[in-house]
């Protein structure tokens, strides 16, 4: 007898329903995914675009209503599929906020896509691939589904950002991503079987049991954390690794900047967050020096380079590299205060930055993108709603209060300095002044006397995004408690109440 | 906790070191005499006939990347064929839920063109 | 409720006005206002003196993971800044030409600051006064900016938002350190004011404090955004600008530097430090104003001069220096704000601001100097006109604090007339020169003036009235 049969394989209908209804809205969103493959191969041309983004939006909807019925009613997170997933309250939490990004990427993308003319249904199954690799990822208790979360994530939005094939600028972003990426997810992988090689478990959180302060003696244990913590430093775009951002962005179609510049770094910081602070708490001094480094780079670095950019995607861009090193702060002090601070940004981030790229990309022409400060010239007059919303977004991106940029910074810094980094938030503090002075840079356009007045359209569907964004970055600030209790509850399965 | 990452720092400067050395010296040391013969392309001894930069069709790594992907589905058959009668009925539907899920993608690639030639 | 309705009755008026027709805008701020200050006036007819705590108090849990709380109220301290700003967004609105471009995006804007402005006053956690503190920030940047004077509005707004930000965002930093440091993790002000961490947290904390509220003051050295600020702002903005939002850098001392930090002891001894600037600042303010040509920057460096001795009298540490503070920042809202229609009405009608270019124009408009003589003499600190009490007040607490304190911030009693009444004679006395003026006043101009020159006389004959109010704290550790 070989030794694989020894393995109980007894797998039974009860057990697999339980696994499944773990992973309940991951299921319901891929079973929507390939629904929307086969509405695209069946129906006549003219009607699949819209039939698929139809299809894709009731998805996300239902995977959405999956995941908030689980968060009432579920019965908590038991690990499923023997260890290598769960559906917690924090995998809830990121599912919630992916399908609610899901959703916004759709109705914004839908009129960008018809009036560029680049193919309708392959976009939208897209992104819902990327959703679904970002669900994976939050509900990952296991190394080898983060990796497969992170791969499933990141193949699809390679090919969304080349996705304008006959623009050099897309291909070179799709080039460059894949290529960084790629190197990126090397190091994870290879950090990860060091991991392995010290832990001899895959499952996360095995390895904490396994793991002691003792280990950091280790030296496989100590390599696998710097190459991970290389690689997702790589992911969440933050410095000195954050070198692909700005191209990429500006490269890819606006919508798919606007996607993955809060999916992926959302997506990012809910692995860290799994494997570093679920994975490796006795050895939270290692990695919490390495992120400390990186936290204090980006926002140096990101502040500092987004003040000379003349584009508003690679300002966006670095704004974002900024923004990764406030929330690893948060990452670092870790505890309910710190994770829940991270979860509250990273949910309210969402809106205030898809927000401010859908206005650039509500200024897209069927020739491409424009991004540049003058195409918002004139905006106050020419449409009113949308300068004000944009004010709303960049003065959130910068902090002021009432909006949620405010809280989140608060909640972040709060758990920063009750953790004893009182030097990072200073520094972060510093770097927010900085930042104010490019974020109010791009309002000086919107708000100077202009002779243009050409005026800027936007569909339905786009406007209802501005609205939900706008109205959300303000409410979630007025009224932070909820999404608060939110991302605490959210981070009890890693951080204990 | 800084400390601990010292071994790896020096464990780095070795290898750049190693590397550096290596390169270095092969290249001072080694005799370089180049001739026409020596700097062709070496394709197992046969002098080539014609430059090797030509351009091949796009179709050609498609195809070899379809054929890679449902090759590598493909293997997950064994295991699950081995040990079919101990994964009893539930081991058969997920396999037909697998399958289905390769012939969704299989359908999108033919009804795209991604089968055919030109 | 009482105090919600006071900041949001502006603000919810302001969304209002922002979307209405720009010719219905300045009469339905002007009842807003009106609105509000009716409800401050309420507030302080039935002020209690003397009461121990805060009055009007509210208190809702806001975010109870940190324990912030929406929690307002007044005491004697804030009490007179609120009426004091409701007072002055009226003033401000009517002062409004109502040729203005955009009317109604400039009275929302006025109208959402002075929301700001109140809530400031009257917050009284720590983390709501800092949201109060920095929203109000926003409509006053776009106010400088879109409806700005000069070349390059533009360049003055950015500068003063980034001043005042990098100040008020190190103060983030020390809101969260009195939660995380004094151990209790609270943001309420009077619970703070009785928990001191040690010296020198203390000292870290009040020196991100201090840096904010002498940005705002401003205090020197910390003033150079103000002269671009207040060149660059419009009239009817500067009424609350200069009147009410400077004050607010010297609440700030008041209400959180002083009580909540009492022994402020480092690499060195704030308690001395911060009253040394305060003297450094009139005189500094007031050689600037000596050495200004612009009439409008002149009020602008008198202004520095004025907020010295409000900030002198915070820092003597004692019941008179304080309310004496208190009572000159009252005054100083009602003189500046005088002060500075006057000068741009009289610019306007001359065509420029230089004061040099210009004389004799009391002959032309004899009631315009008038009433310009009046409030210069207020300005300078005449007996029985209104800066006199509150002047005096804060000198003789530093006194009591350190006779060189006061001795060195008499310079800018002496002072004071030297640049006041060199602007007055300059401009309206001696032969007539330069620009004819078109007119003299309007009666409408006259109407706007006449509440503040009565309540220049009202505070100088009886500033008791005043002063009596102040008795009721609601904090301890206050210097009574």
């Amino acid at each position: 007898m070989s030794p694989l049969l020894t393995v109980d394989l007894t797998y039974t209908w009860s057990q697999a329903l339980a696994d499944l209804s773990q992973i309940a809205a991951v299921a319901t969103l891929t079973g929507f995914f390939l629904f929307a493959i086969v509405v695209d191969l069946v129906l006549p041309k003219h009607r699949r675009g819209g039939a698929v983004a139809m299809t894709a939006v009731t998805g996300f909807a239902f995977a959405l209503a999956t995941a908030a019925y689980r968060w009432v009613y579920g019965q908590g997170g038991a690990s499923a599929y023997h260890g290598f997933a769960t559906g917690d309250n924090f995998a809830l939490f990121f599912e919630i906020l992916f399908a609610t990004l899901g959703i916004l990427t759709v109705a914004l993308s839908h009129s960008y896509v018809r009036k560029r003319g680049l193919l309708e249904s392959e976009f939208h199954i897209l992104i819902m691939a990327a959703v679904i690799g970002m669900m994976v990822l939050g509900s990952a208790t296991s190394l080898v589904t983060v990796f497969l979360g992170l791969e499933l994530l990141s193949i699809a939005l390679y090919i969304a950002c080349g996705f304008v094939r006959t623009e050099s600028r897309s291909q070179e972003a799709a080039a460059k991503y894949l290529l960084v990426g790629g190197f990126a997810s090397a190091f994870v992988l290879y950090g990860m079987a060091l991991i392995y090689g010290g832990a001899g478990t895959t499952v996360i959180p095995e390895i904490a049991k396994r793991l002691d302060a003792t280990s950091s003696g280790n030296p496989l244990i100590i390599l696998g954390i710097v190459l991970m913590g290389v690689g997702f430093a790589f992911k969440v775009s933050a410095a000195p690794f954050h070198m692909w951002t700005p191209d990429v962005y500006q490269g890819a179609p606006l919508p798919v900047t606007a996607f993955m510049s809060v999916g992926t770094k959302a997506a990012a910081f809910a692995m860290i967050v799994r494997v570093f602070s679920g994975g490796l708490p006795h050895l939270a001094p290692e990695w919490q020096a390495l992120l400390a480094f990186v936290a204090a780079t980006s926002m140096v670095v990101g502040n500092l380079m987004a003040i000379a950019q003349t584009s508003l995607k690679r300002l966006l861009a670095y704004s974002g590299v900024a923004q990764a090193g406030y929330i690893l702060i948060g990452v670092i002090a870790g505890g309910q205060s710190g994770l829940s601070a991270v979860l509250y940004y990273l949910f309210v981030y969402m809106f205030m930055n898809f927000g401010a790229f859908a206005v650039i990309t509500l200024l897209a022409g069927p020739e491409g993108d424009r991004d540049r400060f003058s195409d918002l010239e004139g905006l106050a007059r020419r449409n009113p709603v949308m300068a004000v919303l944009m004010s709303v977004f960049m003065l959130s991106l910068a902090g002021f209060p009432p909006s949620v940029g405010f809280f989140g910074k608060l909640f972040l810094f709060t758990a920063g300095v009750s953790a004893g980094y009182t030097w990072l938030v200073v520094l972060a503090v510093i770097m927010s002044v900085v930042s104010v002075f490019y974020y109010v840079r791009v309002l000086v356009p919107v708000w100077t006397a202009s002779a243009r007045t050409d005026r800027v359209p936007a569909s339905i569907s786009s406007q209802g995004v501005l609205w939900l964004s706008g109205v959300a970055s303000v409410a979630l600030g007025v009224y932070p408690t909820t999404v608060l209790l939110l991302g605490q509850l959210g981070a009890n399965p890693i951080s204990g109440p | 906790m800084l400390e601990s990452y010292v071994p790896l720092l020096i464990f780095v400067l070795i290898v750049l070191g190693l590397l550096g050395a290596l390169v270095t010296l092969s290249f001072v040391l080694g005799p370089s005499k180049p001739y026409k013969a020596k700097l062709n392309p070496y394709e197992s001894g046969i002098v080539p006939d014609s430059p090797a930069h030509r351009r091949m069709s796009v179709r050609f790594y498609l195809t070899a990347m379809l054929f890679i992907i449902f090759d590598v589905e493909a293997v997950f058959f064994y295991p699950w064929a081995v040990l079919l009668r101990q994964l009893k009925w539930f081991g058969l539907i997920e396999m037909g839920v697998f399958m289905g899920i390769l012939l969704v993608a299989l359908a999108h690639i033919w009804r795209k063109g991604g089968l055919e030639w030109d | 409720m009482t105090l919600t309705v006071i900041w949001l009755l502006p603000l919810v008026g302001s969304g209002l006005i922002a979307f209405i027709p720009p010719r219905f805008a300045k009469w339905l701020g002007v009842v807003v206002a009106l609105a509000a200050l009716a409800v401050a006036a309420g507030v302080a007819f039935s002020f209690e003196p003397g009461y121990r705590g805060y009055q009007y108090s509210e208190a809702v849990p806001w975010i109870p993971q940190l324990r912030v709380f929406y929690r307002l109220g007044v005491d004697g301290i804030s009490l007179w800044l609120v009426v004091l700003n409701a007072f002055l967004t009226v003033v401000a609105i009517l002062a409004t030409p109502i040729a203005t471009r955009h009317l109604n995006r400039f009275v929302a804007l006025m109208l959402a600051m002075s929301a700001g402005l109140a809530g400031v006053f009257m917050a009284t956690d720590l983390v709501l006064f800092y949201v109060f503190w920095e929203a109000m920030l926003i409509p006053a940047y776009f106010l400088l900016w879109i409806f700005g004077e000069g070349d390059r509005p533009a360049r003055a707004a950015l500068k003063f938002v980034l001043y005042t930000l990098a100040g008020s965002l190190l103060m983030l930093v020390g809101v969260i350190g009195e939660y995380v440091f004094t151990g209790k993790q609270t943001f309420d002000l009077a619970t703070l004011a009785t928990l001191a961490p040690s010296p020198s947290i203390q000292f870290g904390l009040f020196s991100v404090f201090a840096l904010a509220f002498a940005i705002k003051t401003p205090l020197f050295p910390f003033h150079s955004w103000l002269p671009d600020a207040y060149a660059a702002a419009p009239t009817p903005m500067l009424i609350t600008f200069a009147g009410v939002m400077g004050k607010a850098g010297a609440y700030g001392f008041l209400r959180i530097a002083v009580p909540l930090f009492p022994e402020p002891v480092g690499w060195w001894d704030w308690r001395w430090v911060v009253p040394v600037l305060a003297v450094a600042a009139i005189i500094w303010g007031a050689l600037m104003a000596i050495a200004q040509r612009d009439m409008k920057l002149l009020v602008a460096y008198s202004s520095v001069s004025h907020m010295g001795f409000i900030v002198l009298g915070i820092f003597s540490y004692n019941v008179q220096g304080q309310q004496g503070a208190i009572l000159q920042m009252v005054n100083h809202g009602i003189i500046i704000s005088a002060l500075f229609l006057i000068v741009a009405w009289i610019s306007d009608r001359a065509g420029t601001r230089d004061r040099s270019a210009m004389a004799g124009l009391a002959a032309r408009m004899p009631v315009m100097a008038g009433v310009f003589i009046v409030v210069t003499l207020a300005a300078l600190g005449l007996p029985g006109l209104n800066s006199f009490a509150g002047e005096f007040m804060t000198l003789l607490g530093a006194w009591q604090r350190a006779p060189a304190l006061a001795l060195f911030g008499a310079i800018g009693l002496v002072l004071a007339p030297v640049y006041m009444l060199r602007l007055f004679q300059g401009v309206m006395q001696g032969p007539p020169a330069g620009p004819v003026p078109r007119s003299d006043i309007y009666i409408g101009q006259l109407l706007l003036l006449a509440p503040l020159v009565i309540l220049m006389f009202v505070i100088g004959l009886d500033p008791n009235a005043l002063t009596s109010l102040m008795t009721s704290l609601g904090q301890a550790g206050l210097a009574r």
